[in-house]
């Protein structure tokens, strides 16, 4: 009898090990840019969803936005204005995944139309010689380079993200040690039983 | 073939809870001392079973295993099943804990019918008849809880004939590959453990 069960496990760990691709939930990831936010959605395998149904709601719960992914998983949109964003996404079999975007990850990005009402009274600095930038265009400057900088970062986050949500050989040993432990505590309960 | 958290409405979800009680009670009665290695091994395959993935059209779908489970173990499949699907809700985020119960009863039921039909083919000898149980197995077990996946689906305003027709699609490669599955296993038991396979109580 043992020897049966241990084969079967052998049997089992072999077919288990050698697939190392996860299945099967998706998951949702979010990148903002300005107003505009891009969806990313994945089952946790990384197979990208495809043609899976976005919601978006706002932080009244109210729905503003509908979409679908594209066959790489991924949805564009932009919002009105920055808010608490709710985003629901409906894979095809009952699969779901929600994320969620802050009203402090939108980056306000003023237009420079105030600059041009400085230039009549500032006529008379400008012709000196050193040349002197504009608060606002110093700010657009920074804003651009920090952009370039962040977004390897931006996308490095959301690699790992996306690596927390997929399952770890950790979980399923913890997941086989449970069920040991589970089974023997009923074979204890049983045997007990049994005795009396 | 797990439904996720937040897709079904309540009253769905507590009936769910409400059949897979029933049905876990059942198992619960039928289960002792001696089936319970068994019981415990088929828990950890079918918990393992979901991580094989088979890469289908769009998506991909994976690996269940509630057919070899149930012809194996007969109601004592719901309990089983409850456990491998509650550790994959709370260690992989697969499934859900309010769709608990929907989710065990939708692949333990089949896999039950699948042991009442299968279940007689494997007392005969010749080779044949194991093929043709394991094959039947794996299809009910997989294509019943498909239906019934479509069916509670309904509820969300799909359709159920198209949601049936793509889960009966997605999964014909899955049921092909259990079969094959089913019958090595089985084999090789009624060749070593024949015990195993006897009718229970």
């Amino acid at each position: 009898m043992k020897k049966v069960l241990f084969n079967l496990f052998l049997f089992w760990a072999s077919v288990f090990l050698s697939s190392l691709a996860f299945a099967h939930k998706i998951s949702a990831f979010l990148d903002v840019e300005g107003n505009k936010v891009t969806v990313y959605s994945y089952f946790s395998d990384g197979t990208p969803v495809k043609k899976g149904q976005v919601e978006v709601y706002d932080s009244t719960g109210k729905l503003i936005l509908k979409g679908q992914t594209d066959l790489n998983g991924k949805f564009v949109f932009t919002v009105p204005k920055p808010d608490n964003y709710k985003v629901v996404v409906n894979a095809e079999l009952g699969h779901r995944a929600v994320a969620e975007v802050k009203k402090e990850d939108f980056t306000g990005e003023e237009e420079q139309i105030a600059e041009k009402s400085e230039e009549p009274g500032k006529k008379q600095e400008q012709l000196d010689v050193t040349a002197s930038i504009s608060e606002n265009k110093l700010r657009q400057i920074v804003r651009e380079e920090l952009k370039r900088e962040l977004k390897p970062i931006h996308q490095e986050l959301l690699g790992i993200k996306k690596e927390l949500s997929s399952v770890s050989f950790k979980d399923v040993f913890s997941g086989l040690g449970w069920i040991l432990g589970i089974f023997g505590g009923a074979a204890l309960v049983y045997a007990r039983k049994n005795g009396k | 073939m797990h439904i996720s958290e937040g897709v079904l409405p309540g009253w769905l979800l507590a009936s769910g809870y409400a059949a897979t009680a029933c049905g876990v009670a059942l198992g619960l009665k039928k289960l002792d001392h001696s089936r319970i290695p068994v019981a415990g091994l088929l828990s950890a395959v079918f918990f393992v079973a979901s991580l094989v993935h088979v890469p289908v059209g769009v998506g991909s779908v994976h690996l269940i295993l509630n057919g070899l489970a149930g012809i194996i173990l007969g109601w004592i499949v719901f309990p089983v099943l409850l456990v491998g699907l509650f550790l994959q809700a709370v260690l992989f985020q697969f499934g859900g804990l309010t769709v608990l119960g929907v989710n065990t009863f939708n692949m333990a039921f089949p896999a039950v019918i699948a042991y009442y039909i299968c279940k007689p083919l494997l007392k005969k000898q010749s080779k044949a008849y194991i093929l043709i149980g394991s094959f039947l197995a794996a299809i009910i077990a997989i294509m019943g809880a498909g239906f019934l996946v479509a069916g509670e689906l309904l509820a969300t305003g799909e359709s159920f004939k198209e949601t049936a027709k793509l889960i009966v699609l997605l999964h014909i490669p899955v049921a092909a590959i259990e079969g094959v599955i089913n019958f090595f296993i089985l084999l090789f038991l009624k060749r070593v453990a024949p015990e195993i396979l006897e009718e229970w109580k």
